[in-house]
């Protein structure tokens, strides 16, 4: 008698025991897919960064580029004679000390 | 019975998905499984960008930027029509061509690389089925024609092919670098390289080169080039303390942007490619080698033939009839006679010992490609007639940078040093050694600097309050048949200052027409530059006064001339109420701007001088809305 008691208190707590470690298993196993879901959109939300960063750089050196070319000295001679601009006589040179 | 029924399908059903599960992961599971790392993995090459250039006060050169390149998959456009008539628009290139290019039979054509931003963004806007646009590297030189032939460019690859870009390339090029990555079901890639494309970027160059000075040499070689019709110039800036190169300037010009639309002659950094006979303007080594020699002394006199001297069936000219000269006159007054006698008695040995000895014949160790190292044949197999040309600059050869060196040697008092071009990367320098003692160095330099005062050759290169050494150069040009032809080479060595130099300047014009010597042509475009360095160097800060000191007084010597040093008189405290008019009277002119500027005020100035004689308001009165006048009064020492 005690032996089927024994014999079915195991059986129960097998029972237990499987579902507890299926329900673990299916729960690592949505853990798992919401992980790799995680790590996807993360990646896709890094590469818009990365991507927004070197836009930014690009259009940072874009602009350097342009700064030098305007402050260049052929393009202030250039702009110079469009405005009418030359070097002063030497009568329109005053020292100053 | 229908239990049994059913549970026959089911295990039917989940048996044959379990033989269709070990078919999956058993008989093709690796084959599968390699089909879809093919999938979700691929690999993509990260390429770093190129270095970039600059010049020694931190001007941009040369950058490498990301633009986009037009290329289209013919079979995938629908109206071939609209996309060669949108295209060749935007584009503006011609629209049959375009065409002809839409219907190719391969699966990818370029239609044009590294366009602007503009055109970019409005061909993107057009949404045109088949036409894509993806990124590349362009080379841009922001500074537009600015030492085109020595920065060299680079070709569509991105690979340097002419100066510092082929010379540094395998610094400036970026790294590359081929990576496994994951893509997702579309096929965008989910890695990112950031900081990877920093690491793998090529290493910047920074050259020695000022901007200032340098665009200040090529606006005066092009001058003289054009105002004499030249075929082209060089000129030459170096700083003598430490043989750095602020300028190497060329004409033509060659813009990099562009090189396509230059012929190949234009891209030839010539003052390393191309040797020249530089004619009287190479007198001072030999004068310096017979001094070093003990063969003569600065007052020793030779006898110049009164400009015409026939030697062993070669006649000697001079542009002047002299008869005896002093050597020091000599070189002053360019004699190419008095030259060829000296030259004759010092001997072919010595002579040539030292203008080897200067780095003539031998390269100049500069980062540049293909330099020519000139030629320099071996003394012993001059003649008496070759050592009297040679004794006037003929019959040897050597590329600017290599004249360059030799005169350095001369302003470094004798010490030879190398020519640097190149700041970063630092490279080893060998040690300078002596050519020519100091004394000999000193007199020739003495020398140097009478042939710009009063009646010597080099006095249009004068720069009035700077004493300027130099020597002329009016070279006959060799003929590649043998001989000499009826060109020149105008050439114009500067030292400034004269006796105790810190720069050096070099002006060479090839074929001019109107006038071929070096003392006309080329001089000028030394006192030019010269000018420049004045205005934007150190000496020429130490020749103004500062702002705390209230007087000054320029240093003059026996000639009048006015040297970079002032000397100050410091004065005492000025007492000043913010709220009154001071007192300005007596003040020099720059002094009494300053403080009347602090408070926002500029005046208007009358009359001539340098020292505030009176002025308007009164000091010592309220400030009101009247301008402040001031009249002048007292000389302007320095006319």
């Amino acid at each position: 008698m005690k032996q089927d008691e024994r014999k079915n208190q195991a059986g129960k707590v097998g029972k237990w025991g499987l579902i507890v470690s299926g329900l673990a298993a299916f729960g690592l196993s949505l853990g798992l897919v919401w992980l790799n879901v995680q790590m996807v959109n993360i990646s896709y939300d890094i590469k818009q960064l990365e991507s927004e960063l070197q836009s930014e750089k690009t259009l940072n050196a874009k602009l350097e580029v342009e700064r030098m070319h305007l402050v260049s000295d052929y393009k202030l001679q250039e702009m110079a004679s469009r405005l009418g601009l030359r070097p002063p006589e030497k009568e329109q040179i005053r020292r100053l000390r | 019975m229908r239990i049994v029924l059913l549970a026959g399908v089911l295990v039917l059903i989940w048996s044959g998905l379990w033989v269709k599960t070990y078919f999956i992961q058993v008989v093709h599971g690796l084959e599968l499984s390699e089909g879809a790392k093919a999938q979700y993995w691929t690999r993509e090459s990260v390429r770093g960008l190129r270095g970039d250039i600059y010049s020694s006060r931190g001007s941009l050169l040369a950058k490498s930027v990301t633009v986009d390149s037009v290329f289209v998959r013919p079979k995938e456009i629908e109206d071939p029509e609209r996309v060669s008539r949108v295209l060749s628009r935007i584009l503006s290139t011609e629209r049959g061509a375009l065409a002809k290019r839409l219907n190719d039979d391969s699966g990818f054509v370029w239609i044009e690389r590294k366009i602007g931003d503009k055109k970019a963004e409005q061909i993107r806007s057009k949404e045109l089925a088949g036409v894509y646009l993806t990124q590349e590297p362009r080379r841009i030189y922001p500074q537009g024609r600015l030492a085109g032939q020595l920065l060299g460019f680079v070709g569509m690859d991105n690979r340097g092919l002419e100066g510092v870009e082929l010379s540094f390339d395998s610094r400036l090029s970026g790294g590359k670098r081929e990576l496994l990555v994951q893509r997702d079901a579309f096929g965008r890639v989910l890695y990112a390289p950031g900081e990877l494309t920093e690491e793998l970027s090529g290493k910047d160059v920074v050259l020695t080169l000022d901007t200032r000075i340098q665009f200040a040499a090529e606006k005066a070689i092009s001058e003289a080039v054009r105002e004499y019709g030249g075929d082209h110039g060089m000129f030459l800036v170096v700083k003598v303390d430490n043989g750095h190169i602020l300028a190497s300037a060329q004409y033509p010009f060659f813009n990099p942007n562009c090189f396509r639309r230059y012929s190949p002659r234009l891209w030839r950094n010539r003052a390393a490619l191309d040797a020249f006979e530089a004619g009287s303007s190479m007198k001072p080594f030999l004068v310096a080698s017979a001094l070093e020699e003990g063969l003569c002394e600065p007052k020793k006199i030779y006898y110049c033939e009164n400009g015409t001297w026939s030697f062993k069936g070669y006649t000697v000219k001079d542009t002047h009839n002299y008869g005896w000269l002093p050597v020091r006159k000599i070189l002053r007054y360019s004699s190419n006679v008095g030259a060829a006698k000296i030259g004759l008695d010092l001997g072919a040995g010595p002579y040539a010992r030292d203008l080897r000895a200067l780095g003539l014949g031998e390269e100049t160790s500069l980062p540049l490609p293909s330099e020519n190292k000139g030629i320099l044949r071996n003394s012993m197999q001059w003649n008496k007639v070759e050592l009297a040309s040679a004794s006037f600059g003929q019959g040897f050869s050597q590329n600017l940078y290599q004249m360059g060196r030799a005169y350095l040697c001369l302003a470094n008092k004798g010490v030879r040093k190398p020519l640097t071009l190149v700041r970063e990367p630092a490279r080893d320098k060998p040690e300078p050694r002596r050519v020519y003692s100091e004394q000999t160095a000193q007199k020739v330099l003495g020398m140097l600097e009478s042939v710009v005062e009063g009646d010597g050759t080099g006095t249009r290169a004068n720069i009035k309050g700077v004493r300027v050494g130099g020597k002329t150069g009016t070279a006959q040009q060799a003929l590649a048949s043998g001989g000499y032809g009826e060109d020149y080479l105008a050439v114009f060595a500067g030292l400034m200052p004269a006796r105790d130099p810190e720069y050096l300047l070099l002006a060479v014009v090839d074929s001019p027409e109107e006038n071929h010597y070096g003392g006309v042509v080329a001089a000028p475009a030394v006192r030019k530059v010269g000018q420049t360095l004045l205005r934007h160097t150190k000496a020429f800060r130490e020749w103004r006064p500062t702002l705390t000191q209230d007087a000054s007084q320029v240093s003059r010597d026996k000639e009048g001339a006015r040297s970079f040093r002032i000397i100050t008189r410091k004065s005492g405290k000025r007492e000043t109420d913010a709220s009154r008019v001071p007192d300005l009277r007596g003040m020099p002119l720059r002094l009494a701007m300053e403080l009347l500027a602090r408070r926002g005020s500029v005046p208007a100035v009358k009359g001539s001088g340098v020292v505030v004689a009176k002025q308007k308001p009164d000091p010592g009165s309220e400030w009101g809305e009247e301008n402040v006048v001031l009249w002048l009064g007292g000389r302007d020492k320095e006319g």
